[in-house]
């Protein structure tokens, strides 16, 4: 479970250009749930991710996984419970590694990297079922460098490469948004496809708001550091698009987008 | 790879060719030079005519291939492997890094290593094997002597000099030893490198030095002309070390002649060339004898006469 | 014929011994990228430990090891001053340049030779053991070509243990490193250790073979070990099972290879670093040439590991 309490975020404080993102931001992500958030640019919702990541600091607040408060705690141990899917799928692999490299490396998230071999071929077989989950063929190619896949192949890649070790939580940054549409739908599926079989907790953000719509339990719209629309379980089922569209554009238009 | 064989190979047609211009009675000399710089440029002079002067003809007795590594010890090393590798009978190395380098790439081989320009051998640990040469030892008292003659009042000497450089350290140690017999204090100052050369200028010039004295350090000889602006426009003399420098503008020095430096170690190889002598039996050489430099216009300009004494027996180093 | 194969040896030695800095260049430039600026000092560091072990008694091999150990410190101030001060790489790197001159000074005394008594790596009497009356040359030929492939070995090793695969991720894509729950900080650093202690003992054998050390020997090092990392690859860039290590072991050759071209060929010295320079962008524009070719059949890949 993730919570949010109290968070105050301001930008640039003391300065001219001070700007107070999140005043008091609460919000609770329950076990299990698949959280779309959408909203305008500057609505907050990137921010709120490197909130959790521990990318930008915080005035005031606590961020809680599993009960644990993890506002202090350096970027990069967050990481030990959370995964991550970047917009720009160079970020989530080593395009100079091989398919099988980078599977190791995930897949020794959490222990020590030593003096120890570092492809366990053993794994080999475990790292192909992996792949075959996503069914591109990946598990053929183990031994290509990732920078000679395709921008989908390599998120997909990143996609399995976060979720391969257990985590309490994922983290999708909008990452469909850099694909053509057909390698995005592509993505999308695959994304649902591994959320439900590992049974994650996953916080989506999105600019699509048909895949808000579409995947997940949950959806939250984001307007200056606010929730302006949390719906679930059934309220969420009965969202339409329209509906959506029809509130984001009424926001927009009130920012003066 | 291929490629790689292919430098190889161009490299081994040429050194080849190379290798076959010598012929059994010829001697081939290789003088390795650390770089071009006009008292080196001058010992290389009187090195050849220091060979011819002991009867030796070039191209007829000995050929000489001339390298010099433009101050970059790691070239020093590849020219010293190259003499080795043709099988030289005589390696000349100018200044200490040539010199180690000649003496460690001819290590096995036996070639006698000469040297010259190198102020203390022993420390360099060029005074055993099959190495000879000379030194290039400042005469210290005749400098000093030479400066109470020019300034009966000067208290202070100020001298700049590197650090790292041994020749400078041992210099700076005997002016520190033998200057209160003369009624001089030393003011040294060390620098590290030829950028800082000028701020320990500055502060030496500020602590009222009443001259300077110049060593063959050579960061500081390299930009002695822009010393020379700052320490004319404070009114202070420099006195230089070698024939050179009063030529730039020092006032005066007490020097060796850097030719005839090269020249007795000219002679010294031509012994060993014509099977006279061993290196290794040869003691290395210091010359004794010193001349008295002077440049009449910085003196002039500075308002130092120049006590009879001095001018009489000094060589006038000014240009005409 | 013997003169020739004399200067092979020579020149090949010059390459091995050098190569161990190349090494480390390959560590944190293609590795790491980052232009770390510690070489030039780095490589005196390990000389001067040397020069002074030597002739205060020690035994030669002793100072390999203590060479290392002096080099990794070294790249240790380095990536702590990067990393936990968070001052720009090539900042750091030429601030810990700067201290180690004066240190080297400190740690010599001043420029300093080794007694041609004193038994070096290459005379000592292990080595003369085994390879009993061959020639110095080639001894120092066999004894550098032993420590460099042996070093290349435990490199190559490295790269595949899970640590060494840590570290070339870190390079590629420092972002996922973070991701795996790892301080990308902490893996620069390492990469920042093993090339400074590499580079010192590079310094540490050229101290043996020159029986010198000098506190200028430095200047000019991270120049000339970028140059033969660049050499290589550019030069086995079509050949993707051509290792790193490998490649920066010929370019470093081929780069002393050709300086001795350029000596034998009686070229001035004063134009020898024009040379280089004018040979290196050759090699580059030919390297860039290949690439264009090369991209029209396969899709743009990568030449790595």
């Amino acid at each position: 479970m993730l919570e949010l309490r109290n968070i105050t975020k301001i930008y640039n404080p003391g300065t001219i250009t001070e700007m107070c993102l999140f005043d008091s931001f609460d919000l609770v992500v329950g076990d299990g749930e698949f959280l779309s958030i959408v909203g305008s640019n500057g609505s907050g919702k990137t921010s709120l991710l490197n909130i959790i990541c521990g990318s930008i600091p915080i005035e005031q607040g606590e961020v809680l996984i599993g009960g644990d408060n993890i506002a202090k705690m350096q970027d990069y141990k967050r990481y030990n419970k959370i995964g991550r899917v970047y917009q720009n799928p160079a970020m989530g692999t080593c395009p100079h590694l091989t398919i099988l490299e980078n599977m190791s490396l995930a897949d020794n998230k959490g222990k020590t990297f030593g003096l120890t071999s570092g492809i366990n071929k053993s794994r080999r077989k475990f790292y192909q079922e992996q792949l075959a989950i996503l069914g591109l063929g990946l598990e053929n190619k183990l031994d290509i460098k990732v920078g000679l896949l395709s921008g989908g192949q390599r998120q997909a890649l990143a996609l399995i490469m976060s979720t391969l070790t257990p985590i309490e939580f994922l983290i999708l940054d909008e990452h469909t948004a850099a694909l053509d549409p057909n390698t995005a739908e592509i993505i999308m599926q695959l994304t649902d496809k591994v959320v439900k079989e590992k049974k994650l907790t996953a916080m989506m953000v999105t600019h699509n708001l048909r895949y808000a719509a579409e995947y997940g339990n949950r959806l939250i719209m984001m307007n200056s550091g606010e929730i302006v629309l949390d719906r679930a379980g059934q309220d969420k089922l009965e969202t339409s698009i329209d509906e959506l569209l029809q509130l984001f554009n009424k926001i927009s238009i009130e920012c003066g987008n | 790879m291929k490629k790689i064989l292919a430098v190889l190979t161009a490299a081994t047609l040429i050194l080849t060719a190379a290798g076959c211009a010598g012929q059994d009675k010829t001697k081939k000399i290789g003088i390795s030079q650390f770089g071009e710089h006009a008292s080196l440029d001058n010992c290389r002079e009187g090195f050849l005519q220091g060979l011819q002067d002991a009867g030796l003809k070039e191209n007829e007795d000995y050929t000489v291939s001339y390298q010099n590594a433009g101050f970059d010890t790691a070239i020093a090393t590849q020219i010293a492997q190259n003499f080795s590798a043709n099988n030289v009978d005589l390696m000349c190395a100018i200044a200490t890094p040539s010199a180690t380098a000649a003496y460690a790439a001819a290590e096995d081989k036996d070639i006698p290593v000469i040297f010259t320009a190198i102020t203390d051998p022993v420390e360099a640990k060029l005074d055993s094997g099959n190495v000879t040469g000379t030194s290039d030892k400042l005469p210290v008292e005749a400098q000093l002597e030479l400066i109470r003659t020019m300034q009966p009042d000067a208290e202070t000497i100020g001298i700049l000099y590197t650090t790292s450089e041994p020749n400078s350290v041992s210099a700076i140690a005997e002016y520190e030893q033998k200057a209160p017999d003369y009624g001089f204090t030393i003011e040294a100052l060390g620098v590290t490198s030829q950028s800082e050369v000028t701020l320990a200028l500055d502060s030496l010039i500020a602590k009222d030095v009443d001259c300077f004295s110049n060593l063959t350090d050579n960061n500081v000889v390299g930009v002695l002309s822009s010393v020379l602006e700052k320490t004319n426009e404070a009114n202070i003399p420099v006195y230089g070390s070698e024939v050179e420098q009063v030529k730039i503008g020092c006032v005066a020095a007490a020097g060796i002649d850097y030719f005839k430096l090269g020249q007795q170690t000219g002679q010294m190889a031509a012994k060993i060339l014509k099977g006279e002598a061993k290196a290794s039996d040869m003691d290395y050489e210091t010359i004794s004898e010193y001349s008295i430099y002077i440049n009449s216009d910085s003196a002039a300009e500075l308002g130092i006469d120049v006590p009879a004494a001095i001018a009489d027996k000094a060589i006038e180093a000014a240009d005409a | 014929m013997n003169n020739l194969l004399d200067l092979l040896i020579s020149t090949l030695t010059q390459g091995l011994v050098y190569a161990l800095l190349s090494y480390g260049v390959y560590i944190t430039y293609k590795i790491l990228d980052f232009p770390d600026l510690t070489v030039d000092g780095s490589f005196p560091l390990g000389a001067a430990v040397t020069a002074v072990m030597m002739t205060s008694g020690f035994n030669a091999w002793l100072t390999l090891p203590a060479s290392l150990l002096a080099g990794a410190l070294a790249g240790l101030i380095t990536g702590i001053i990067h990393v936990r001060f968070k001052v720009r790489d090539l900042l750091a790197g030429i601030i810990t340049m700067t201290a180690l001159f004066s240190i080297n000074l400190q740690i010599a005394g001043s420029n300093l030779i080794v007694d041609r008594n004193t038994a070096t790596i290459f005379t000592s009497p292990v080595v003369e053991k085994i390879l009993g009356s061959t020639s110095l040359i080639t001894r120092k030929l066999v004894v550098s070509l032993i420590i460099v492939l042996l070093a290349k070995v435990v490199l190559d090793l490295y790269f595949k243990t899970k640590s060494g695969l840590l570290l070339r991720a870190v390079g590629d894509n420092s972002v996922l490193v973070t991701s795996l729950a790892k301080d990308k900080g902490t893996v620069k650093i390492i990469g920042l250790v093993i090339s400074n202690a590499l580079v010192a003992l590079s310094g540490s054998i050229v101290c043996h073979e020159q029986r010198a050390f000098s506190s200028t020997m430095g200047t000019g090092q991270v120049v000339f070990g970028l140059a033969t990392v660049i050499i290589g690859a550019t030069l086995f860039q079509k050949f993707d099972i051509i290792k790193g290590t490998t490649a920066a072991l010929i370019g470093s050759i081929a780069y002393k290879a050709v300086m001795q071209l350029a000596i034998s060929l009686g070229l001035p010295a004063n134009l020898l670093k024009l040379i280089t320079a004018v040979l290196f962008l050759a090699i580059l524009i030919f390297g860039n040439y290949q690439k264009k070719n090369a991209g029209r059949i396969i899709q743009k890949g990568s030449s790595h590991a």
